[in-house]
């Protein structure tokens, strides 16, 4: 009897290893952020990053293996610092390429909207509302891409 | 002695019928977009969409397991960025509102089967292992015209 359990024992511990779920690995983007003059409306603003395994995946939308975001509270329209966007991705996935996008939260006739900042600051959109513009002639980064080292 | 049985016949039409009834529920769901919608008419979700200014809207089964930032990301793809997206049993959040309208300039994830299944309380997944890697992005900088004296002309 005691040598059946001890035969058996591995056994399930070998099931119980295979059942489990794999760990994920969390890849980190640090993420230099700087935002001025944006106006009351817009209360909160976020990073989003999406990791890719093809080196080209951030034009070619090829190898999406996840995406993460990270916010940060605008004060007086405002903020500076460096946010750390984590991405968590399949265990066995290399990531070869990133892409991350900022956006504005504002509030618009008692409606809460999200807009990527690219979007809300093109001066030749003329949907969004003035205050939303691009100072003229200020450095303008809506978007990054990259890819990763091997 | 026949009451009774006419009582059980009745109450099992009734059950069936309940059971259609919530088999064939349609739930309606809805979505603004930040912009007038670029199309008409979108598949999303496993939705049928139709879009008219900035305004989405669609009917089908399950009130919230079509409520996905899948199915969002779908809808901000084919009709243009989504600033809010629901159902009658939820809607997202900001948080997934910000990925919904990232995931559809960014990625091009597979489509949503046709039945989102619902969430699914999977096994505790393993906690994540420390950062595989780590890596620093160029700076994103955005300068508004707040207070509005920068750009003459500027409404506010």
């Amino acid at each position: 009897m005691r040598r059946a359990a001890v035969l058996v024992a591995p056994v399930l511990a070998a099931l119980a290893l295979a059942a489990a779920p794999a760990a994920a690995q969390e890849f980190a983007l640090d993420v230099p952020v700087r935002v001025a003059d944006l106006p009351p409306a817009a209360s909160v603003g976020s990073v989003t990053c999406a990791l890719f395994a093809d080196p080209g995946g951030p034009t070619n939308n090829l190898g999406y293996l996840g995406s993460g975001s990270k916010w940060f509270q605008l004060k007086d329209g405002g903020y500076a610092g460096t946010l750390s966007v984590p991405v968590r991705i399949a265990p066995q996935a290399v990531a070869r390429s990133y892409k991350c996008a900022l956006f504005v939260i504002y509030k618009e006739d008692g409606r809460t909207l999200t807009a990527a900042a690219s979007r809300i600051s093109d001066v030749n959109r003329t949907e969004y509302k003035a205050p939303f513009r691009r100072a003229p002639g200020s450095p303008f980064l809506g978007e990054v891409s990259g890819t990763l080292p091997r | 002695m026949k009451k009774p049985l006419i009582a059980v016949g009745a109450l099992c039409a009734v059950l069936a019928a309940s059971a259609g009834n919530a088999q064939d529920r349609r739930f309606a769901y809805e979505a603004d977009l930040a912009a007038p919608a670029k199309r008409a008419a979108v598949r999303a979700g496993g939705v049928e969409w139709s879009c008219s200014g900035t305004r989405c809207t669609a009917e089908a089964r399950g009130g919230g397991s079509n409520v996905s930032v899948r199915g969002c990301s779908e809808l901000a793809r084919g009709a243009g960025a989504v600033a809010r997206y629901a159902g009658e049993a939820r809607q997202l959040g900001e948080k997934e509102l910000a990925e919904c309208n990232q995931l559809a300039t960014a990625v091009s994830p597979a489509p949503a089967p046709a039945a989102a299944p619902a969430p699914v309380a999977a096994a505790k997944p393993a906690p994540p292992q420390p950062a595989a890697g780590r890596t620093v992005t160029p700076e994103m900088t955005y300068t508004g015209v707040w207070p509005g004296g920068r750009e003459a002309g500027a409404k506010q």
